[in-house]
């Protein structure tokens, strides 16, 4: 048990979230009103994928470099587990999107630049499902991998951040918007992001063990 | 295991109906108030505190299962 208490720790700073991300006062913003909470759960999801597509970057490489099967079953599952965020944080943005700017997607440079992020990273397990030869599969889906981390920063902060957008995080203004954040909300938002991050490491910690047994029978 | 997951279930119940009350629910929005904040506190009508009870069974679901997961996935590699 003491070796699992960062995941008591994810269930906790999820609890928190949630409970003080739906009572904590909130600034009043006359077309968002209560909408303005979806900050606390729609946003960690970027943060989460965010760090389940380094994690899978990192263990990208350390298969090229180490040749060991384990990372690149690791490398997969995280790179899995940031497809699963990415996807709710879009399907979440679309719901958040049709109250604050009127439609479900209105191709600002921010949700295009996602959902580049998204089909380059589909495009991965793609390329995964289509050698059948396992250790040319690892090495090419690694080498892949790297590449697609690369253009991942681009896709959803350097390009969006140039053009004008509705969005947070346009030309102008700081990219990240937690930063200008009332310190309250930010005592919401980083515990939230840091629940999302851990149970997402579990899930995908869990996923490559799976692959790891599967290999082994 | 259990008893730990217990232990922390019986913990978290007994929070959420401490913070329903009144009282409690207002020290906490007295922390986290801001300016022109629109929720005045937990038991202030909204019922807010349902949903935040669903919530939490839910949470408390997953990670069960979860845990209960990797319990197995240990049993089937201990067994390699």
């Amino acid at each position: 048990m003491v070796k699992h208490w960062w995941k008591i720790l994810a269930f906790a700073l999820l609890l928190f979230s949630v409970f003080f991300g739906l009572t904590t006062g909130i600034p009043y913003d006359k077309m968002l009103e209560h909408s303005l909470r979806n900050v606390f759960y729609h946003a960690p999801m970027w943060f989460a994928m965010l760090l389940m597509y380094t994690i899978s970057f990192v263990y990208a490489i350390r298969f090229l470099s180490k040749q060991q099967q384990i990372d690149d079953n690791r490398s997969a599952s995280f790179a899995k587990m940031g497809v699963v965020f990415n996807v709710l944080g879009i399907l979440t943005g679309m719901i958040w999107a049709r109250v604050a700017w009127g439609s479900y997607w209105n191709n600002d440079p921010k949700l295009i630049g996602a959902a580049i992020c998204l089909l380059m990273y589909l495009a991965y397990f793609v390329l995964r499902q289509s050698i059948a030869e396992e250790e040319k599969r690892s090495r090419i889906a690694a080498v892949y991998n790297v590449f697609a981390y690369f253009l991942m920063f681009p896709s959803i902060y350097i390009v969006p951040g140039m053009l004008a957008s509705s969005h947070p995080g346009g030309a102008g203004e700081s990219a990240f918007m937690v930063f200008k954040m009332k310190p309250e909300l930010r005592l919401v938002f980083y515990p939230a992001c840091i629940g999302w991050i851990l149970l997402g490491v579990w899930i995908a910690q869990l996923r490559a063990r799976i692959e790891h047994l599967k290999n082994l029978s | 295991m259990k008893k730990w997951i217990l232990a922390f279930g019986c913990f978290i119940s007994t929070l959420m109906i401490g913070m329903a009350q009144e009282d409690t629910s207002k020290i906490y929005t007295k922390t986290f108030s801001g300016e022109g904040q629109v929720i005045k506190a937990l038991s202030n009508d909204g019922k807010i505190y349902i949903v935040i009870t669903v919530i939490a069974i839910i949470l408390i679901g997953l990670f069960l299962y979860l845990f209960r997961l990797e319990k197995k996935i240990t049993r089937l590699e201990n067994r390699q």
